[in-house]
């Protein structure tokens, strides 16, 4: 094997620059694979990151079937008072109509608790948000965002103003800036009132005042996952043991379409540059055969003197995968070079571009696959001449 | 040791069947030195492709070592080239790409020799041709002769019971040639089965037993 291993780099040696051009394809592929792979990994990352930072340290909870024990507010404040989890942030969200300069438009309207504003990461650019005073009055007050304003009122300064939702009258006492988070940022562009949890029960009648979604965080000396533990043992005590009667998640819708999105994009890059190994493939595949026809008298004499069918293919098939392994090598340490250099060029974005070891071992594998399979071939069309056809080629 | 019956061997060249061995019968015994002889073209290095198990015939028998050459496997005629026979061709047949050392040492590692035993065994046979200040040069770098002692040493390294030997002198002067051919008596002395193939008759009746060939059939000659 260490022999057939040696030989293989002496006759890849022995025409250096043949066997870089061969391996240029190998080369380009592999760096196609990882360069992308890792830049789509790492751009993901950073933007996870911030999204995270940004109102994600929360689970969120809906509850399908509640077993003759609804939850009610007051349950919650028991369980926030009771366990150890950060704040229970329950709502209820409806779509309704508002009313401005005689025109309608949609609304959605989520009635929730003081505790919605920290879990959900809000942030005010003027006025106040739900209190719990509210909660207990069943006040008719309203939050709404920046765009609501602009759209509704008409200008973003209308602490006080009225706002007609579902034919109702409210008073709006604070607005929410837009751009404060990125979960805020995707909604901005919609039209949202938030109002206390026990007065959108007027709004429509499909809404009970019964809590079946609600959010929870974590408190800062505690991780999502504990926070998830202890979430689900209140729960399943409540519902019976019944794993079914709810479900937890701990990413923000965000997250989810983030992960699908890239997961897509990955894929497609990888397809890519899958293709590119696989014509990196074919090349070497060419010069093998070229190989093998221009060694013809080489393979008869190795024949002559003992060299069994098996030690011939072992041969030229090493010499195909360790021509696909060095060039996979080299691609590697290019791409590790090209994303070294990346990360220092836009050094300002704070993004790390390092060499995912995944990508790293799937090229790897991939490659070893393509010289064995491109390989073959041409070490089987070597393996079987006869000894006698082979000695005689050419003189 | 070699027990051919009406072997035959026929080139199809274009419409036209050339018949390079027409029923030879031959038999050649253990540590003989057999010389085969006859004109250009009239089969000897076919008779002795199809001897070294490098080509087979298209009619008649062949038994090697009291087995039928048909009866062994493919791996097992590698093995029988590798163990048995020790080939010596009429163009040498070197490896460019390698030192005349890692001529040598070929089918050493074919027979998975461990590498200290694979040096000394091809310096030792370097040696016995005289060639052991030579052992890294290439082939480009050696004279035919020097070239031909290469290969010599290629097909004794591995102690082989039979040499084979096509015109290994056709290639070379006078002089040369004698040193070749007091190589081949050595090994003859020393035990070895040789068959040598040649047109030279001064060279014929240095072996114990000359066959004579013509258009593919086989004569014996006593000498
Ligand atoms: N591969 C081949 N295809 C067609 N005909 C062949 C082939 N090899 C040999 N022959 C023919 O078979 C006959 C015998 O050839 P062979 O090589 O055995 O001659 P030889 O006795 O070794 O001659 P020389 O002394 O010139 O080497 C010749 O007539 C040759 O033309
Ligand atoms: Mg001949």
């Amino acid at each position: 094997m260490i022999t057939s291993f040696k030989m293989a780099l002496r006759s890849i040696g022995s025409n250096k620059m043949r066997a870089v051009l061969t391996m240029l394809g190998i080369i380009i592929g592999v760096m196609a694979l990882v360069v992308l792979v890792s830049l789509v990994n790492g751009a993901t990352t950073s933007v996870t990151n911030s999204v995270s930072g940004l109102g994600s340290n929360m689970i969120s909870v809906s509850v399908s079937d509640n077993k003759g024990k609804p939850v009610y507010l007051d349950t919650v404040d028991e369980w926030m008072a009771k366990t150890d989890v950060g704040l229970i942030a329950p709502y209820l969200s409806t779509t309704s109509t508002v009313v401005a300069d005689g025109e309608s438009s949609e609304i959605t309207v989520y009635g929730v608790t003081p505790e919605f504003y920290d879990v959900q990461g809000l942030t005010l650019s003027m006025g106040r948000f739900i209190k719990s005073s509210d909660i207990a009055n069943h006040t008719y007050v309203c939050v709404i965002n920046e765009n609501t304003a602009t759209e509704a009122i008409g200008y973003i300064d209308c602490i006080g103003e009225a706002i007609h939702i579902g034919g109702i009258e409210y008073t709006i006492v604070g607005v929410l800036s837009d751009n404060s988070s990125l979960t805020t940022g995707i909604t901005s562009n919609s039209v949202i009132a938030y109002m206390p949890f026990t007065s959108i029960i007027r709004l429509s009648d499909s809404i009970s005042s019964e809590v079946t979604k609600f959010y929870v965080s974590a408190p800062e000396n505690k991780t999502i996952d504990e926070v998830k533990q202890a979430v689900t043992k209140v729960l399943l005590e409540r519902f019976e043991d019944d794993e079914d009667a709810f479900r937890i998640s701990s990413q923000s819708v965000l997250e989810d379409a983030m992960s699908n999105i890239t997961s897509i994009l990955t894929l497609l890059l990888g397809g890519i540059a899958a293709i590119s190994l696989i014509v990196g493939g074919i090349g070497i595949m060419n010069i093998m055969l070229v190989t093998v026809t221009e060694r013809t008298r080489e393979i008869g004499i190795r024949k002559a003197v003992g060299a069994s069918r098996s030690t011939i293919l072992t041969q030229f098939l090493m010499e195909a995968v360790v021509l696909c392994m060095l060039g996979c090598g080299l691609g590697i340490f290019l791409s590790w070079v090209i994303l070294q250099v990346v990360t220092t060029v836009v050094s300002s974005l704070a993004m790390t571009f390092a060499l995912d070891g995944k990508v790293v071992l799937i090229a790897v594998l991939f490659c070893f696959l393509i010289g064995v399979v491109f390989g073959l071939y041409p070490a089987n069309k070597a393996a079987k001449m006869k000894p006698i056809d082979a000695l005689h080629y050419g003189g | 040791m070699i027990d051919i019956k009406n072997l035959s061997k026929v080139y199809l060249v274009g419409d036209e069947k050339v018949s390079a061995l027409d029923h030879a019968s031959l038999h050649i015994y253990p540590m003989e030195f057999v010389s085969i002889i006859g004109p250009s073209g009239s089969g000897k290095s076919t008779l002795m492709n199809i001897i070294g198990c490098l080509d087979v015939a298209d009619a008649g028998s062949y038994t090697l070592d009291g087995l039928p050459i048909e009866e062994y496997t493919e791996r097992e005629l590698a093995v029988i080239r590798n163990r048995k026979i020790g080939f010596v061709f009429q163009s040498f047949n070197l490896i460019p790409k390698l030192t005349a050392e890692e001529n040598v040492e070929l089918p050493l590692i074919y027979q998975k020799v461990k590498h200290s035993e694979r040096k000394k065994r091809v310096k030792e046979a370097l040696e016995r041709v005289g060639l052991a200040n030579r052992a890294h040069h290439m082939p480009t770098e050696l004279s035919g002769g020097q070239q031909q002692r290469v290969a010599i040493a290629r097909a004794i390294v591995t102690n082989p019971k039979l040499i084979l030997a096509d015109e290994p002198t056709g290639a070379l002067d006078s002089k040369t040639s004698r040193e070749i051919m007091d190589l081949f008596h050595e090994l003859h002395e020393q035990g070895n089965t040789i068959v040598l193939i040649t047109h030279d008759n001064g060279i014929a009746r240095q072996a114990s037993r000359a066959i004579h060939i013509l258009d593919g059939r086989i004569s014996e000659v006593a000498l």
